[in-house]
């Protein structure tokens, strides 16, 4: 006790150093790597591509040229790539998908899919290049937080400097080992990665309010399960996109089909490949200024719809799948090869719009555009 | 003496061949497991790459047979049989390359979406092959004697015969390809990995099949051992496998991710299809050969003294 005031004094400087460290590693996310800020201007373009799936049988320039149409049709401010870039590609293949990226001369950003690490190289090497690129806004921080691509980009205000939107890149992971150890689930965003991104937005929250972000990752949430149910449920359509991909009924969890089965749905409508369990994300999410959440991994699925839950609502959805590499879905209903981009529209006062964007492999046919806005 | 450096040379040669085709076969399973896995037909685009890898693999075994033959009848026909095949395919193979290049299948002599230089560097692999085909076959038919060598005998039945070729077969392109896998995860190991440790049992496991080939075909087959000698290195092969595939499973228990963190690259097809397969055959493949010649080479009722081991 008599040494209270002298232990006191010890402390005040090492939790003070605590909280800058605190700081300085949330900062860490924020990190531009010597790149110009993205400023803000309302009608802001943010172009979603995903599952590009480079391999050793890529004929990389025909889908260059595919790449290409499909970015010069959106002509975007920033280019968000949601994983699975790559699936049994050599170093080879990816510097040609990099050289391909970095010639479009657009900001852009990429998550990890889960089949991004299966390739001959390093998950190291994949890392240095993603970093490398000229536009390129990756951001891989070394620090104990799990995953590789968690890292934060802030959209802001050229005169304020302030951040008018945030856009997350959230690693999805891969694959856990399963029970059974014979057969691979789906991975989820972890515990500590929904505790980071927590602190991340709150670090830029002014007064209170939250900054209006989109979350970007690889591997669909539960909440794409609760809301094809919900829709079931109530009779509605979805604000946006189809549901095409093969079940799910092999390894999808009990509660999973216990809730489908709940809606009157089976088992073989169970088509969401989602991780294995819920973490909390959406949650996190919601209560955090994200308006909207969006995946890949579904080749064959585009829906999106506008999902609430005591949290908060926002948009879940996936996006288009870019390119015609391993597999993709044709939609009868819309009469379309579902591949191209999506496309989302940015305003100022925390709205947004979706495009499907539809690009033919034909040259010559026409690409169809699917709109909606998203609001809240 | 000088003729064991000759021999010894060639050995290397062949080893250094056998690393060269696991390597291609990695990258082969990869496009395989692609093309099964995608509603893209690339079997056009890609046909002359495959048979490329065919080719090596081929390739590879007559090399084989020519270093380790049966007898002179044999090798003469291996000579030429074998020769004329591996003409015709590497010829028709890399005028295949030529023509996608021209028709612009493949953008160019170097497209590189196999590796920097494809196809430029299999077309050369092709020509190479082709050059070795057309002395194969010189020597097959030319009246010149083949010279004093080593020949090895086959003691067993047709029927082991055989079977024993298509086992051999097969089981060697296992090996190939965790051969390939061992040389491959020296340079995409996840170095730093706090699973390292679990990563060092899998990758020495991995390299157990190739350098059980090695210990049976470089160093047991140019000498005859008795039953004993065989039970005891068979014996301190399965100990060495079997402990190390206790490792593996150990490691496993433990820390089950540590596949999925350091060496996806590995199994491809496991991971496309979210099978957890080729560990376990892995572990089959490292055991199963020691065993069997463990087995094999206990003592029977009619016991003969001295036996080859195979």
């Amino acid at each position: 006790m008599k040494n209270k005031p002298l232990v006191a004094l010890l402390l005040v400087p090492l939790l003070a150093s605590c909280g800058n460290a605190e700081q300085v590693a949330i900062a860490r996310y924020f990190e531009r790597n010597g790149k110009d800020e993205l400023v803000f201007h309302d009608g802001y373009k943010v172009l979603q591509l995903t599952d590009i799936h480079w391999s050793v049988n890529t004929d990389t320039a025909a889908q260059s040229a595919y790449l290409t149409r499909v970015v010069e049709t959106a002509d975007p401010d920033f280019i968000m790539i949601t994983g699975d870039s790559l699936l049994g590609a050599t170093m080879s293949t990816g510097t040609l998908l990099l050289d391909t990226i970095e010639s479009w001369k657009i900001p852009y950003a990429v998550t990890w899919g889960n089949h991004d690490r299966e390739g001959e190289y390093s998950p190291a090497w994949l890392t240095q290049l993603w970093s490398q690129g000229q536009y390129s806004y990756y951001n891989e921080v070394d620090d104990e937080v799990f995953g590789r691509s968690n890292y934060v980009i802030p959209i802001i205000d050229g005169t304020s400097k302030k951040a008018v939107w945030n856009l997350y890149s959230i690693d999805s992971n891969s694959y856990p080992a399963s029970d059974s150890g014979i057969y691979y689930d789906y991975d989820v965003i972890h515990d500590n990665q929904v505790e980071w991104f927590k602190q991340a937005a709150a670090s830029t929250a002014a007064n209170g309010a939250v900054v209006p972000g989109l979350a970007f990752f690889h591997i669909p949430l539960f909440q794409w399960f609760y809301g094809y149910v919900d829709e079931h449920k109530n009779n509605t359509e979805p604000l946006i996109g189809e549901v095409l991909e093969t079940s799910y009924l092999s390894i999808a969890p009990e509660e999973i089909v216990n809730l489908y089965e709940s809606a009157g749905l089976t088992k073989e409508d169970i088509k969401v490949w989602a991780g294995y369990k819920d973490t909390g994300f959406f949650d996190a999410g919601v209560t955090n200024g994200v308006k909207g959440f969006f995946c890949g991994h579904d080749h064959s699925n585009d829906w999106g719809d506008i999902y609430t839950d005591a949290a908060g609502k926002a948009f879940i959805g996936y996006g288009v799948k870019t390119g015609t590499e391993l597999y993709y879905a044709h939609s009868d209903k819309r009469q379309v090869d579902m591949i191209g981009g999506s496309l989302l529209t940015l305003h100022a006062n925390a709205t947004y719009s979706i495009d499907h964007l539809f690009v033919p492999t034909d040259e010559a046919a026409p690409v169809v555009h699917v709109q909606e806005d998203v609001v809240l | 003496m000088k003729r064991d450096i000759k021999r010894t040379t060639f050995l290397i040669l062949e080893a250094l061949l056998f690393l060269a085709v696991s390597l291609l076969l990695v990258t082969f399973v990869s496009s395989l497991g692609n093309w099964i896995g995608s509603v893209v037909d690339v079997k056009v685009l890609m046909a002359p790459y495959w048979l490329s890898v065919a080719i090596a693999v081929y390739f590879l075994f007559v090399c084989h047979l020519i270093l380790f033959p049966e007898n002179e009848k044999k090798l003469l026909l291996t000579y030429r049989v074998n020769g004329i095949f591996l003409a015709v395919l590497s010829f028709t193979d890399a005028l295949l390359f030529v023509i996608w290049v021209a028709t612009g299948k493949y953008h160019g002599l170097v497209a590189g979406n196999v590796t920097d230089l494809f196809p430029l560097d299999l077309l050369l692999l092709m020509l190479t092959i082709l050059g070795f085909a057309i002395y194969f076959i010189i020597r097959g038919f030319q009246k010149k004697p083949l010279g004093e060598r080593r020949y090895y005998p086959y003691s067993y039945g047709l029927a082991r015969k055989i079977v024993g070729s298509f086992f051999r077969g097969f089981w060697t392109l296992i090996a190939l390809y965790f051969t390939g896998c061992f040389f491959l995860f020296t340079f995409i190991a996840n170095y730093g990995s706090s699973t390292w440790w679990c990563s060092l049992f899998l990758w020495l496991l991995l390299g157990v099949p190739g350098g059980l080939l090695v210990v049976r075909e470089f160093f047991f087959r140019d000498q005859e051992r008795s039953r004993e000698q065989n039970l005891r290195a068979s014996a301190i092969c399965l100990l060495v496998t079997s402990s190390l595939t206790l490792l593996f499973f150990v490691a496993l228990l433990i820390e089950r991710s540590f596949i999925v963190e350091d060496a996806t690259a590995l199994f491809i097809i496991d991971f496309m299809k979210s099978w957890n397969l080729a560990p376990y055959l892995l572990a089959l493949i490292a055991n199963l050969p020691p065993l069997v010649a463990l087995i094999g080479s206990l003592p029977k009722k009619k016991d003969s003294k001295v036996s080859e081991s195979h």
